[in-house]
């Protein structure tokens, strides 16, 4: 059963993480979910797949009153991420979910209409929640032709979607990372597969560099804190991607 | 947790009954279009029989209407077969996520009275879907039956036609060819038909 853990508290802002499921089926790969929550409202960052709904609202409303959750921010258009929307609505058809504008008429193939989503521009910008902003910081090609993150100037936390993820054993899988080369292992492979572009990979590094970050929220694996933070962006700026095409085409594999 | 129950395969089977339906109506329409042919080579065959085959020509060109009338009426039951894959869909959809909501444990009891109220509205739906589906298969089973009566008329036309074909003079043995093809045809339409026809008394019971 997925648990319902704060990461930051002040006043009524909040940021939790809904994560962990020792009981999924394997098959499914594990999902860290966000509730940011200001005043009266609340945003659910990639609520997950259908297959886990159940457990991410019997955890959520565990610890928190899933009518309050009036947004959700969607980092991309992945099944793992979002596939769950029409449940998402069914309980509250007045939902509506923030992504990019690419994928305007993709995610209707999960529930929802034209009045559901709201489409993020491509350089991103500010999502109003309760009477603060949040950032949105584009994160394109990371893994997602059309991909956001999200900043919380006021908790310095970022969700950083499938940058940061990772699949480590279930012995090493722990909410925060406390062994950063340890637990970076269980990264690298995903990273140097699933990111497709070196220049995407600066882009966000030099944007994400200069943003005052105390977490680093990943939708996958453990959860990156203070000097780890700046850890993780130097070695994803010194990271190969792409290796898909290096596979496939032996010369550049030599080359690399 | 992936959930595979009973539900999920009484469902699958609802839709699998729906496309053996289908294909059962497209197998009348091709053997529709071969008793028509058949009837209009049979109607070219008489002429050469001159005035002894014209109780033969009589039968096929009827034979003929009734395999027109067959393709006309499959239209109609392809039109229904297609909504009703459209219905079983949207049922199936729904107990999926009726399915879903039933697995929510809801340990703090906050969201009690919002579920039950989610669990009303899906269970209004999946009825209101089910009387829809219940609604289109007895229209398909009258339409397969009226159907089924076209086949008992071309049946006793296609036997009319060979006992003609006997007075066909020099073409009798090239009539008669042709008679017992029609009769194969319309014999091979009202069995698909029937098959049909069990097929959606089986999904009532």
């Amino acid at each position: 059963m997925k648990k319902l853990e704060t990461l930051f508290s002040e006043g009524t802002h909040q940021w939790q993480v809904i994560a962990r499921d020792p009981e999924r089926a394997s098959a499914l790969i594990d999902t860290n979910e966000y509730l940011i929550a200001h005043g009266n409202e609340a945003m659910l960052t990639d609520p997950g797949g259908l297959e886990i709904f159940p457990v991410v609202f019997s955890a959520l409303a565990a610890g928190f009153d899933p009518r309050r959750v009036k947004w959700i921010f969607a980092s991309h258009q992945d099944p793992d991420v979002i596939s769950s929307l029409s449940l998402w609505l069914e309980f509250n058809p007045a939902l509506r979910c923030y992504a990019s504008r690419i994928w305007g008429s993709f995610l209707p193939h999960y529930g929802g209409d034209g009045t559901t989503f709201i489409g993020l521009p491509d350089e991103g910008g500010k999502l109003p929640l309760g009477g603060i902003e949040l950032d949105v910081v584009p994160a394109h090609y990371l893994h997602s032709s059309g991909n956001f993150h999200l900043y919380d100037a006021k908790a310095r936390i970022l969700f950083s979607g499938d940058v940061g993820a990772a699949l480590p054993p279930p012995e090493e899988d722990e909410l925060f990372v406390t062994d950063f080369d340890r637990h970076i292992r269980h990264a690298e492979g995903f990273h140097r597969r699933f990111m497709g572009s070196k220049e995407a990979v600066l882009d966000w590094c030099e944007r994400a560099a200069v943003m005052d970050i105390d977490m680093l929220c990943p939708q996958h694996g453990s959860i990156y804190q203070g000097a780890d933070v700046m850890r993780f962006i130097n070695w994803f700026a010194e990271l190969e991607v792409g290796s898909g095409l290096r596979a496939t085409r032996p010369e550049m594999k030599k080359a690399a | 947790m992936v959930h595979k129950n009973k539900g999920t395969a009484v469902r699958a089977a609802d839709l699998h009954a729906i496309v053996r339906i289908g294909e059962g109506i497209r197998g009348v329409v091709d053997t529709a279009r071969e008793v028509n042919l058949a009837a209009l080579n049979a109607m070219l065959s008489s002429r050469r029989g001159g005035d002894n085959a014209v109780g033969f020509r009589v039968a096929s060109a009827e034979l003929r209407g009734i395999s027109t009338r067959l393709m006309e009426a499959m239209q109609g039951l392809t039109l229904l077969v297609s909504s009703m894959v459209n219905e079983v869909a949207q049922r199936q959809r729904k107990q999926r996520s009726q399915d879903y909501f039933r697995r929510v444990q809801d340990s703090e009891d906050r969201v009690g009275g919002l579920l039950s109220e989610i669990f009303g509205k899906q269970e209004d739906e999946v009825n209101r879907l089910d009387m829809l589906l219940g609604q289109s298969r007895r229209d398909l089973h009258m339409k397969a039956s009226r159907a089924l009566r076209l086949c008992d008329q071309g049946l006793i036309l296609s036997r009319s036609a060979l006992i003609e074909a006997a007075y066909g003079g020099e073409s009798a043995p090239a009539l008669k060819q042709v008679a017992e093809q029609l009769a194969q045809s319309i014999h091979s339409v009202a069995e698909t038909l029937g098959g049909v026809r069990a097929e959606l008394e089986e999904a009532r019971t």
